[in-house]
């Protein structure tokens, strides 16, 4: 490695570590691997800038506002009424109705954090009514929080896909099956601890009249996912187009079916989705200085060639990438790691020969993970402080649900098929 | 520091507003540009790049105000190991980076604005001069150092514990 690239390197690890912001870690740490190489520190503000112009992109701002338009005009709460009359009646009943409406929300947002926090603010308050703990409640809704962002639409599969020019529409449907994986699995866990805990259930019989009631209610929140799906996979519109399309379809039924949001708290709305959508935005802007250099410095090649001579067995290697991924994104940001990242993993696949799309599915499932895995994860964030209670009474109950989703992964690295079969059949 | 702490608000609240309309408009192009496309089956040539020119501008703005809200993603691990006076110190070694890359914006931001105004550099499909895609990096770059600056000084006054 050259000296510009140990300066590079170590000028971040010294500032990640020390508590800098991502964004300006990234951003200082290549302005001086820019100064010592002699290069205008002009490059640095013009790859800031041209980090930000790429369309593709623009579907960030459009779905996260989409989902917080959503969330505020109340079809999350909808989404529950409807899973509530579904399943609430079986063993575990209210904890598959927090796995299953967190499921529906998926197809609306593209977030754990989004995700854990819509379902949450109902459930966990409803979940203690009902004598379930805290601690188990607060768990599932942060472990159901990954499912919104492997279910499309997805934040990281936007950003994965720039990064790694794979193509978005592909990936979108790579994470379906994983995230249907994991929903069964969540849903399985909540009837075996319920059938093994608990004896009375409230009821047994089906309110046929309360389904109809809830579906009725709930048809325009069931509707957004298949216009915006169905517009990106029926050719009609590219994802970014589909966000602005969700971004008009929230506006329209908040304001004008379901009456529940004001023309007063739109510029608040707005104002959260663009805070929201910056602290993704700005950190992918000045990473593209550090990606520039990295790949001047032809870092990625050396990193990954590295990793694939620890062994010649593909499963060792695999293995190692997902322990590895797991771990970094319990440690730190997703985004911010696969920007980081980013070009080591795409050289990674390319040397054992993985198809992208299921590389970036692994990528991006595996930090989805990290959402809501302790130390770091968003998700856990959102949890605990929705509920009150810490993260690490949070953990102690986490950790089944935390193997399902590992269990997934595992399958899903290992079994193409799961990724691959969607997009290779409708693309 | 009241003054200080007002003018920064209202520095903030400017920058906000400036944002929710750029973000609206953004929005609103892009829908248009499906209308425009589906229903009177012409292609608008510039709601692209309208969005793309906004999209900038909300995504540095913003930044600045990361700053001041503290929203930025940082790793904590390590500082949250150490005693509140620990803590200060990793903090304002954050603020100071953050004005770092607010100088680089302002100065060298300013000087490739400069540049590309004296070349004519114009955009692909409006035409429109670049210049005024890239003067918000400046901009940016001074609200940064402005906010920035704020932040240290609170750290500096205020004996309240750090939060982790």
């Amino acid at each position: 490695m050259t000296d510009a690239g140990w300066i590079l390197l170590s000028c971040f690890a010294v500032f990640l570590f020390g508590g800098i912001p991502i964004v300006f870690a990234l951003g200082v740490a290549a302005t001086i691997g820019l100064w010592y190489t002699d290069i205008d520190l002009m490059v640095a503000v013009q790859r800031t800038i041209s980090g930000t112009q790429s369309f593709s992109l623009l579907a960030v701002p459009g779905f996260i506002l989409a989902g917080e338009l959503m969330y505020r005009g109340g079809l999350s709460r909808r989404l529950i009424r409807m899973c509530y009359s579904l399943v609430a009646r079986f063993h575990g009943g209210l904890g598959m109705v927090v796995v299953l409406s967190a499921t529906f929300f998926a197809a609306i947002s593209g977030s754990a954090p989004a995700t854990t926090a819509a379902i949450g603010k109902i459930m966990i308050p409803e979940m203690k009514k009902r004598g379930y703990e805290r601690s188990f409640a607060t768990a599932l809704a942060t472990a159901s929080g990954p499912i919104g962002q492997m279910i499309p639409p997805s934040i990281p599969m936007i950003v994965w896909g720039v990064i790694s020019e794979t193509s978005i529409t592909r990936l979108f449907l790579a994470g379906i099956i994983p995230g249907l994986l994991i929903a069964l699995g969540l849903m399985l866990l909540c009837y075996i601890k319920d059938l093994v805990a608990r004896k009375k259930l409230d009821s047994q019989q089906i309110d046929y009249a309360e389904v109809r009631a809830a579906f009725k209610d709930g048809l325009w929140a069931l509707i957004a996912p298949v216009i915006i799906l169905g517009g990106i996979y029926g050719g009609i519109f590219t994802p970014t187009e589909a966000s602005a399309i969700g971004v008009a379809y929230g506006l329209i039924v908040g304001l004008f079916i379901y009456k529940e949001l004001s023309w007063s708290e739109l510029p608040d709305v707005v104002l959260t989705a663009m805070k929201t959508t910056t602290v993704v935005i700005f950190v992918i802007a000045t990473a593209s200085i550090f990606g520039w250099l990295v790949t001047m410095e032809d870092l990625p090649n050396a990193i990954a060639k590295g990793f694939v001579g620890v062994s010649d067995n593909p499963i060792v290697i695999l293995l190692m990438l997902n322990a590895l991924l797991l771990f970094i994104g319990a440690v730190m940001d997703n985004i911010a790691a696969m920007l980081i990242l980013g070009a080591v993993l795409t050289s990674l696949g390319q040397q054992i020969g993985l198809d992208p799309t299921h590389l970036g599915a692994i990528v991006v499932i595996n930090f989805a993970v990290g959402m809501a895995t302790p130390p770091f994860g968003y998700s856990l964030f959102v949890g605990a402080a929705i509920s009150g209670i810490s993260v690490e009474k949070i953990s102690v109950a986490l950790w089944p649900m935390l193997l399902v989703q590992i269990a997934v992964l595992l399958l899903l690295t290992f079994i193409p098929a799961i990724t691959l079969f969607l997009p290779n059949l409708f693309l | 520091m009241n003054t200080v702490d007002t003018i920064g608000a209202w520095v903030a609240r400017i920058t906000s507003w400036l944002v929710i309309v750029m973000a609206s408009v953004m929005m609103f192009a892009l829908i248009l540009q499906i209308i425009f496309r589906y229903l009177f089956n012409s292609s608008l040539s510039w709601s692209e790049e309208l969005a793309l020119f906004l999209f900038t501008w909300v995504v540095l703005l913003a930044g600045s105000i990361g700053v001041r809200e503290h929203m930025h993603v940082r790793l904590i691990l390590v500082r949250d190991r150490f005693a509140p006076f620990g803590r200060k110190c990793f903090d304002l070694f954050a603020e100071v980076l953050a004005i770092a890359f607010g100088l680089l914006l302002l100065v060298k931001g300013w000087d490739y604005t400069v540049a590309t105004a004296e070349q004519g550099m114009v955009s692909a499909a409006v035409r429109y001069p670049l210049q005024y895609l890239y003067f918000v990096a400046p901009l940016a770059g001074g609200l940064i150092i402005f906010h920035g600056t704020i932040n240290i000084l609170h750290l500096f006054l205020n004996n309240k514990e750090p939060q982790s």
